[in-house]
């Protein structure tokens, strides 16, 4: 878990266990003037801890955001995405599913699941850090989410 | 005396006594008629030669001298007369010689019967019986009889000796069961069996494996039935017909048959051999895009890892770099941008055999619009103009006929050296099948490449001569050949190339997806 700028009443949870993306990610907010507070789990199972504030995450706050991989060690990101959507706490949480996979199956499961946008990571960084900006706009400025 | 003249005047045959001369001495009533008198007495004193014709009348004159002569009667003669009226007549004759007290012949007594009714019922049997004999002797077919006391063959006839091979001698006389030409089998029993039981006339015929005298087997149909007088059996007939060819030609047929049934299997399994391989080949197939599909997205990671690195060592060190390692680094990201390229064609390639429905009613002549609007700063850098006219609307899957045209159309554009690059759509209806053809004037293809054009990572230039991964065409070849068509090129070096590809009309869309 690491904190990466600071907005603190709009935090936003990256589930990834690749280290380049999780760097690639934070520059991307970097470039993209995001500045709301990123935290960063590196697989499922500490995903669901920290969403669910438990053991080390039990003062962590909960995210308004989540990006979700999928490929990820122990759990991966559809069982994650179950998980969530199957909790009646967390549902409410929108969760972007940001991945390498185009695979027709991952995205209609993802939908199945219940996540709130699926979108393929770019190779071009400049294309990332649009992507990045996108997200944060639509789901933090233009959506409307609920706040606890 | 009164009462035997009586007697013999109603008697139908003719009686009448002769002298030893031979002259009437007295005649009965019938024998008038034959003589032709009104009287008796007319008839005394006279002699044959007065009324029959002389050949008749010499022979019975000479047949009475010898009775008289002889003292021996003459018993049942059966002679032909001619009566006084102009018939002739059979006639069976008795004639006595009269001997008086002393042992001396004085005369002869004849009685003669008129026997030619007899005698035409007689002939007209003969005839027929001749007649009959003559049809068994001229049948095609072997026809035996067989007594019923004794069971033993009676009668054969030649077409049975022709059949079997044996003389009538080695038929004739034999026990029926015993017959040399007949083999021991089940059906023998069968025939002993029924031997002399059958009630009905005729028993339904059966067939019998027989042995020719030489020892060549022959087939033998038998007819049997019961010959019959007064309503009790007398005689098995037996009429053996020779089925041999038709027995061959079944048993050839029935071979012919099982060979067919033979054949078939052998189809049915060649079929389902064919089947599993096809299964195992799409398997395969379908492995291989999924293969394909993974590996690309395995390799977009690092690849996103070294793009996204690069582009922070220019923007964070960019300064500090001097222009040697700038190049390196621009020469990493050119690398990078062709890898991109090259996978995501590979990507869309795997697709078009793993994603492949969505039928849509098309306008070809809106879709190749809508490419040239995509393509259009291509269009412009190249200085092309992309001509198309008549195009047919089509049901089909518009994604991939797009992607289609547009390699088509790209690849018109990029090998291309001309002042300006021209590409001619056009579309010409063949039998069942829409024919489209893509014409460039561009650099033309030398014609030992044609085959190798549409194999994978085929390229024939280098990239620094035309960009491109070797791709675009394999993915048009898979496209034309998920529609049911065919693609080929016509070219020439220095002549331009034509691609020209197949839609069948009646397209045969299968829902796919892996």
């Amino acid at each position: 878990m690491s904190v990466f700028e600071a907005q603190p009443e709009y935090p936003i949870l990256l589930v990834e266990d690749n280290p380049d993306d999780i760097m690639i990610t934070k520059r991307a907010f970097a470039k993209g003037r995001i500045l709301n507070k990123l935290y960063v789990v590196q697989d499922g199972e500490e995903a669901i801890e920290f969403l669910r504030k438990r053991g080390k995450y039990k003062d962590v706050p909960t995210p308004t955001l989540v990006l979700l991989d999928l490929k990820m060690p122990k759990m991966n990101g559809f069982e994650v995405l179950e998980q969530i959507k199957g909790d009646k706490d967390l549902k409410s949480i929108p969760i972007v599913v940001l991945t390498s996979s185009e695979r027709d199956k991952d995205i209609e499961e993802a939908y199945k699941l219940g996540c709130n946008s699926y979108i393929v990571k770019p190779v071009n960084f400049e294309n990332f850090i649009k992507t990045v900006v996108d997200i944060k706009e639509y789901w933090l400025s233009i959506s409307r989410v609920p706040v606890k | 005396m009164e009462l035997l003249q009586v007697l013999m005047d109603n008697f139908p045959d003719t009686v009448y006594f002769k002298d030893a001369k031979s002259r009437f001495v007295f005649i009965n009533k019938a024998q008038c008629n034959v003589l032709g008198v009104k009287s008796k007495e007319e008839a005394y004193e006279k002699t044959d030669f007065d009324f029959f014709a002389p050949e008749h009348a010499k022979a019975a004159y000479k047949d009475e001298q010898r009775i008289i002569k002889t003292k021996k009667p003459l018993v049942s003669k059966i002679e032909q007369i001619r009566r006084a009226d102009g018939q002739y007549r059979w006639v069976t004759a008795t004639k006595e010689p009269i001997i008086d007290e002393k042992g001396d012949v004085i005369g002869i007594i004849g009685i003669s019967r008129d026997i030619s009714e007899l005698k035409t019922v007689q002939e007209a049997l003969e005839e027929s019986e001749e007649r009959l004999q003559q049809i068994i002797e001229f049948a095609p077919d072997g026809i035996f009889t067989i007594e019923k006391e004794e069971g033993t063959v009676t009668t054969c006839n030649p077409a049975l000796t022709r059949i079997t091979g044996y003389t009538k001698d080695e038929l004739c006389g034999i026990e029926f069961v015993k017959l040399p030409f007949l083999t021991d089998s089940e059906d023998i029993k069968y025939l002993s069996q029924i031997e002399f039981s059958i009630t009905g006339n005729v028993l339904k015929p059966f067939e019998l494996p027989c042995k020719k005298k030489d020892g060549i087997s022959i087939w033998l149909e038998m007819h049997v039935s019961s010959l019959k007088r007064h309503g009790s059996q007398m005689a098995l007939l037996v009429i053996s017909r020779d089925i041999t060819e038709r027995k061959l030609a079944e048993e050839a047929l029935k071979g012919a048959y099982v060979a067919i049934e033979q054949r078939v299997n052998e189809l049915a399994k060649l079929k389902a051999k064919i089947e599993e391989t096809n299964k195992l080949l799409q398997q395969s197939n379908s492995d291989l895009e999924n293969y394909t599909y993974v590996v690309s997205h395995d390799l977009k990671a690092p690849l996103r890892a070294i793009k996204a690195f690069s582009t922070f060592l220019v923007e964070d060190y960019g300064e500090k770099l001097d222009p040697n390692a700038q190049d390196y680094l621009q020469r990493i990201v050119n690398a990078v941008s062709n890898m991109d390229e090259l996978i995501e064609d590979l990507l869309l390639l795997s697709r078009v055999g793993r994603k492949f429905m969505e039928v849509e009613e098309v306008d070809l002549n809106q879709l190749v619009n809508e490419i040239l609007i995509d393509i259009e700063p291509t269009i412009i850098k190249r200085r092309g103009k992309v001509s198309y006219a008549d195009l047919p609307r089509l049901r089909i899957q518009q994604v991939w006929l797009k992607q289609l045209f547009l390699n088509l159309i790209d690849n018109g554009l990029k090998f291309n050296k001309s002042e300006t690059s021209t590409v001619e759509i056009s579309c010409e209806e063949k039998d069942g099948v829409y024919q489209f053809q893509v014409k460039g004037n561009g650099i033309g293809i030398d014609k030992k490449y044609h085959d190798r054009l549409f194999n994978i990572f085929e390229r024939l230039h280098t990239r620094e001569e035309y960009e491109g991964t070797g791709i675009g065409l394999t993915t048009c070849k898979k496209i034309v050949q998920q529609f049911g068509g065919r693609i080929w090129v016509e070219s020439e070096v220095g002549k331009g190339s034509t691609f020209v590809f197949t839609i069948p009309k009646n397209i045969n869309l299968q829902k796919k997806e892996v």
